[in-house]
């Protein structure tokens, strides 16, 4: 199984603020790798390093093989990114939203391609001619993942992508992404929903205070162990990470 | 992104808005009321000169029937008593339109530029009763497609331009699109670039149909020939401009702050560059250099002639020493009055011609101030340029009415010998003496003495566009 | 509560450091303007009383003169300089200085002092009425457009509705804190201004009475045009759903009503009512002055003959006594072609002026859309800077010079009996004939003729002000 993102003694410091401390981990295909951890503890800094938004003070963010700040171009272009807050053009209808993104990346698919991908992703045909305006909050990650899937990105960085949406939502999106992880993909997603991280996740890192302090396998963890889990590490981090 | 893709996107999400479009439309509209308001003007100030030039031209061929009548018939001649003086002649006189004036207005609607030369006014009277126009337009400038581009052409880039980044920073999308593999830099010029070529394309779109409606129609048209050099020096200025105030709203807009914050920044600019400086700049440069004043000028001269009426046996005397021809000619023929006002009104131009140097000389030093403010601003150096390339400046103003007055004086210096011996001109004297042409400096030469601000604001817009691109380096897509 | 509103929101302005540097940029360009402003018009003020002492002395010195010849020459009236007009110079300099009160011809003023400023003040004239039009109206947006938008984008709005806020009094506490910064650099402007102009009062013919109240009338009008801006700003912050698009629409406003369309109706006013050029008017004039005359055997002409003669004894005549009196005929004719031309002068002026009014009406008009317009009006009448205060200027020039050349034509008439135009008036004649006495118009002219305009910004400021409860009150969105 090949190994598509990488961290290799990532170190991110804000001024005096250490927000991620030397993180080591990879994800490989098919695999997916839920972060856990408070507000502050390094997640989101984690995608932002692997995105290149954020350049690293040591180590290094490897997508693919390529090192981030190498090839940046070449590392972005193997890279799906859905943020939590999916933020589109409003005026524009979910087709022409996700028409327009891959053109940003330079690509060109035709329509019934686009259609295609938002079938893909559950959004239905009816949808996809609405303005995005109208959009729930679980429509617009759709058509983050859609935006993901369309440049064919086998790593996808997912910063939060379930918090907001209601059980159904949520359900649905976790479904799509392990059918995405069983097609070859790797998914690297930061969460502080211990649940939905058990039920998805094949591997689960715990980060507290831009350090990753535990990896675990959701077979391990009992009703017991989440509450330790929950009482150890889910609280804020005093320290107020910077994006 | 490939170009056509940019252009499909831009278009359809900047463009093809209801507000867009209306911004547009009443931008290109406020351009083609300012031309056809500066047609206006020029058709008006066209139609003004012929009927100037018309009416001397008839009052002459009176005299010179009348003269020659004298001629043929001698004593028995019926005509009024004066005939033949050289006194009674006047010349048609004006200041000829340039190709391209109706595209700005610039002083030609406050400073005279046609008149009568006649030996009867003294200079301070030279150019009088004029003064009707509408003070309330002129005091706030008149309007024409010069005045809108410099105005309003900054504003329409910074609506579409301020938030070429920032719109999407702010809404947080910038980092989705940046995770796409687009460079920032490159979305950020090829956007810019793109907004700009609308909004520019409509300002020449107006301009070609105002360039079109001033052609050969109405009095003051002028052939395409003619219009088109003016024309391109234009369109060089208005990219010029253009491209000043869109290195500056990418300057701005670079700098990795909110949109919110461009349009403040880039709005106050526009307030302080367009508006502020060129105020504050000319109301210090008055307060500063004042020019000697008119009135005072008015008083010296009426106090002159008084004294030369007073003294006037002892003026044609010294006149009759000066030009000891005269002794010899026959008996007089024409009034004594004719003689008097002629000793007077010389008397009274050569005893204020210092006032009127000081003048001349207060104007030019002002000026000069002026022109190290027009580094200052774009806006005052483009207004200078499109001034000078309309063949509306006040430097062409005051040109012309330098040249009327020496005509004057020369035309008396030739005659006032035939006047003083109360004698006629004869008709083959007349005809020789030359018309008044208004000599003008060539378009090369005008706009190169106002070049040096221009290539400076150039120079100035290519470093904020290297500061810019350095900026962009450091654009972060996701939000402090 | 307004007082915990009130205090929140200085505390935010003093917090927010663009407001403050707008503040003090405000600041400097008022100091800038006054600095200019006074420099200037005080050294025009100087120029006109040293150029009435001159040309007082000229005419006194004429010496031994044929009266014809002297009414000719005759006097120069000087307008006076508005003390005000350091405050707002309006259109005085497009207007001309000094009038030649000349035999036979009413002339217009000359001299215009904006030909001689630089060609840039066409740009923008520079003045502290300018900067209290064009760049406080910045000031208030900056401080307001966030208010209501920027606290419904936080949230806070939700919080302080929710926690029982009348929206109606957070509205008027924001209202009085952007609209008490407003006005507050306005009467700092206004006094300022005022007492400097107070202080350089000279013998121009303004009181300081009259002064003080055209101070308080700028200080009415302004703060009229402060409450306008206020309330739209509030009002659009009220309306749009973030502080960005409030920005936005605020300064696209700004654009349009207080830098475009006071230029463009000043155009279209231009444009719909030419004034007439110098050529044209003066062929109209000739030709209703050729119309106005009666032939001199008409009975119309021997009326005004014998009116002119009767006015010049000091009594009426006998029939048939005209004929028989030892006068100079000439001085006869010209006093009464003076009288009869007269007629026809003021009636080509009056049209000229009238048709300045047109073009002001139809501003006015447009003032619907941008209560600039009005305000820039009611500034210059209040300054005795604008058209109306020229018009009462050249009323009564006309007048001194009907008085001055009758004075001429008169004593030829009475003393050079029979030597046509070869009699000379004494040297000590010239002491005989009066001062011009100008006396400026106080301001109730001024009053009235910016009753509408005053009416226009009245109108603009309730309508913006009942907006500004009717969307604020309780349907406030939060």
């Amino acid at each position: 199984m090949s190994e598509l993102l990488r961290a290799k003694d990532l170190t991110k410091a804000f001024r005096s603020n250490t927000a991620l401390n030397g993180l080591n981990l990879s994800v490989n295909e098919k695999e997916i790798v839920c972060l856990l951890g408070a507000n502050g503890a390094g997640k989101t800094t984690t995608i932002n390093l692997f995105l290149g938004f954020l350049e690293p003070t040591s180590g290094a963010a490897i997508v693919d093989g390529t090192e981030v700040t190498a090839d940046l171009k070449r590392a972005r272009s193997k890279l799906g990114y859905v943020p939590e807050q999916v933020s589109l053009y409003p005026t524009l209808t979910g087709l022409e939203n996700l028409d327009y993104f891959v053109k940003l990346g330079g690509g060109h698919r035709d329509e019934s391609h686009l259609r295609g991908l938002l079938d893909q992703v559950g959004l239905d045909q009816g949808a996809a001619d609405q303005k995005v305006g109208a959009y729930s909050k679980g429509m617009r990650q759709k058509i983050g993942l859609a935006i993901a899937l369309a440049k064919g990105a086998r790593a996808l960085l997912l910063d939060e992508p379930l918090s907001g949406l209601d059980p159904s939502a949520a359900n649905e999106f976790c479904r799509l992404l392990r059918q995405l992880a069983d097609n070859g993909a790797a998914v690297l997603m930061a969460t502080h929903d211990l649940f939905r991280a058990r039920e998805l996740a094949d591997r689960i890192g715990i980060m507290k205070s831009g350090t990753l302090v535990e990896v675990l396998s959701p077979e391990s963890l009992d009703q017991a162990a989440l509450e330790q889990i929950y009482l150890n590490h889910m609280h804020d981090d005093e320290t107020v990470e910077e994006a | 992104m490939r170009m056509t893709d940019l252009i499909a996107c831009e278009s359809k999400m900047q463009f093809q808005r209801i507000s867009s479009l209306l911004l547009l439309l009443a931008f290109a509209a406020v351009l083609v009321y300012g031309g056809l308001a500066g047609k206006t003007e020029r058709d008006d100030r066209a139609a003004a000169i012929a009927g100037h030039h018309a009416e001397i031209a008839e009052a002459m061929d009176e005299w010179l029937a009348d003269l020659r009548e004298l001629e043929r018939l001698g004593s028995a001649a019926e005509v009024p008593p004066a005939t033949g003086s050289a006194m009674d002649v006047s010349f048609a006189s004006s200041l000829p339109q340039a190709p391209l004036a109706d595209f700005a207005v610039g002083q030609s609607d406050l400073m005279p530029f046609l008149g009568e030369i006649s030996l009867w006014d003294p200079d301070i009277r030279l150019f009088s009763n004029y003064e009707f126009a509408d003070p309330v337009s002129l005091a706030l400038g008149g309007f024409d497609i010069s005045k809108a581009v410099i105005l309003f052409l900054p504003l329409l880039l910074i609506v579409f331009c301020f938030d070429v980044i920032a719109a999407d920073r702010d809404a947080g999308r910038l980092g989705l699109a940046v995770a796409q593999g687009v460079s920032v830099k490159r979305l950020f010029w090829q956007r810019l670039l793109f907004r700009a070529a609308v909004v520019l394309l409509v300002t020449f779109a107006a301009a070609l149909y105002v360039l079109a409606s001033g052609l050969s129609s109405g009095p003051g048209g002028a052939g395409l020939g003619e219009r088109l050099p003016a024309f391109a020096f234009w369109s060089l200025l208005v990219l010029a401009y253009g491209f000043f105030w869109l290195m500056l709203i990418a300057w701005v807009a670079s700098a990795n702050k909110s949109g919110e914050f461009n349009v403040l920044a880039l709005l106050g600019l526009w307030a302080g560059l367009t508006l502020v400086v060129p105020a504050a700049t000319s109301a210090t440069a008055e307060a500063l250099y004042p020019t000697p004043s008119r009135l005072a000028y008015l008083a010296d001269a009426r106090e002159v002639e008084n004294e030369t009426r007073l003294a006037e046996a002892d003026v044609a005397n010294q006149f009759m020493l000066d030009h000891p021809e005269l002794l010899v000619n026959q008996e007089s023929e024409i009034p004594a009055f004719v003689q008097s006002a002629f000793l007077v009104t010389s008397t009274v131009d050569e005893a204020t011609r210092p006032i009127v140097d000081d003048f001349e000389s207060a104007l030019q030093s002002r000026e000069s101030a002026i022109g190290l403010f027009r580094f200052l601003s774009p806006a005052v150096a483009a207004h200078g340029l499109f001034n000078e390339l309309a063949g509306t400046s006040a430097r062409r103003h005051q040109d012309y009415l330098t040249q009327a007055r020496n005509f004057k004086a020369d035309y008396a210096e030739l005659v006032g010998p035939n006047i003083v011996a109360k004698q006629p001109i004869d008709s083959g004297f007349y005809q020789a003496i030359p018309e008044f042409r208004f000599a003008g400096v060539p378009l090369r030469a005008r706009m190169s003495r106002e070049m040096a601000p221009m290539i400076f604001l150039i120079l100035l817009s290519i470093g904020m566009m290297s500061l810019a691109n350095r900026q962009l380096r450091s654009v972060s897509p996701i939000n402090d | 509560m307004i007082g915990a509103i009130i205090g929140k929101e200085l505390t935010e302005i003093r917090r927010d450091g663009r407001a403050l540097g707008l503040l003090g940029i405000v600041g400097l360009l008022l100091v800038l303007g006054l600095t200019t402003g006074l420099a200037t018009e005080n050294a025009r003020e100087r120029e006109v009383l040293q150029a009435q002492a001159d040309d007082a002395a000229v005419f006194l010195e004429q010496g031994e003169k044929n009266p014809h010849s002297a009414a000719h020459f005759s006097r120069m009236a000087h307008k006076p300089v508005a003390p005000l007009a350091s405050f707002d110079p309006g259109v005085a300099a497009y207007m001309g200085q000094v009038i030649w009160l000349e035999a036979h011809s009413r002339n217009p003023a000359m001299f215009r002092a904006a030909e001689d400023a630089p060609g840039l003040s066409r740009l923008e004239n520079f003045s502290i009425a300018g900067v209290l039009t064009l760049i406080l109206p910045l000031l208030v947006v900056l401080l307001g457009y966030g208010s209501i938008a920027g606290e419904r984008e936080r949230g806070t709005l939700r919080q302080l509705v929710g926690s029982g806020a009348s929206p109606t009094r957070l509205l008027l506490g924001k209202f009085t804190v952007i609209a008490g910064v407003g006005f507050a650099v306005l009467a700092a402007a206004v006094a300022i201004s005022t007492t400097f102009s107070l202080l350089s009062l000279s013998e121009s013919g303004y009181s300081g009475g009259d002064l003080a109240l055209r101070g308080l009338s700028l200080l009415l009008v302004y703060g009229l045009y402060i409450v306008c801006l206020t309330a739209l700003t509030l009002l659009v912050s009220l309306l749009v759903a973030e502080a960005r698009t409030a920005l936005l629409l605020l300064l696209g406003i700004w654009v349009v009503t207080v830098v475009g369309l006071p230029r463009l109706s000043a155009s279209i006013a231009e444009q719909v009512y030419p004034s007439p050029d110098s050529a044209s008017f003066w062929e109209d004039t000739r030709a209703s002055l050729q119309a106005n005359r009666p032939p001199s055997d008409s009975e119309d002409y021997v009326a005004v003959e014998r009116e002119v003669v009767e006015r010049a004894l000091g009594r009426e005549l006998r029939e048939g006594e005209l004929d028989d009196l030892e006068i100079n005929r000439g001085a006869l004719r010209l006093e009464v072609s003076e009288v009869i031309d007269t007629e026809a002068y003021n009636a080509a002026y009056a049209e000229l002026f009238a048709n300045y009014e047109r073009q002001k009406n139809l501003r006015q008009m447009l003032s619907i859309f941008s209560p600039a317009i009005a305000l820039q009006h009611l500034s210059r009448t209040l300054s005795g800077t604008d058209v109306s205060a020229h018009e009462h200027f050249s009323v009564e020039a006309e007048i001194q010079r009907n008085n001055i050349v009758r004075a001429m034509n008169e004593d030829m008439l009475l003393n050079g009996a029979g030597e046509s135009f070869g009699y000379l008036a004494p040297p000590e004649f010239w002491e005989s004939v009066p001062e011009f006495d100008y006396r400026p118009p106080s301001v109730a002219l001024a009053w009235s003729e910016g009753i509408r305009d005053l009416t226009i910004l009245l109108l603009w400021g309730l309508a913006a002000v009942a907006a500004m409860f009717w969307f604020g009150g309780n349907r406030v969105r939060v």
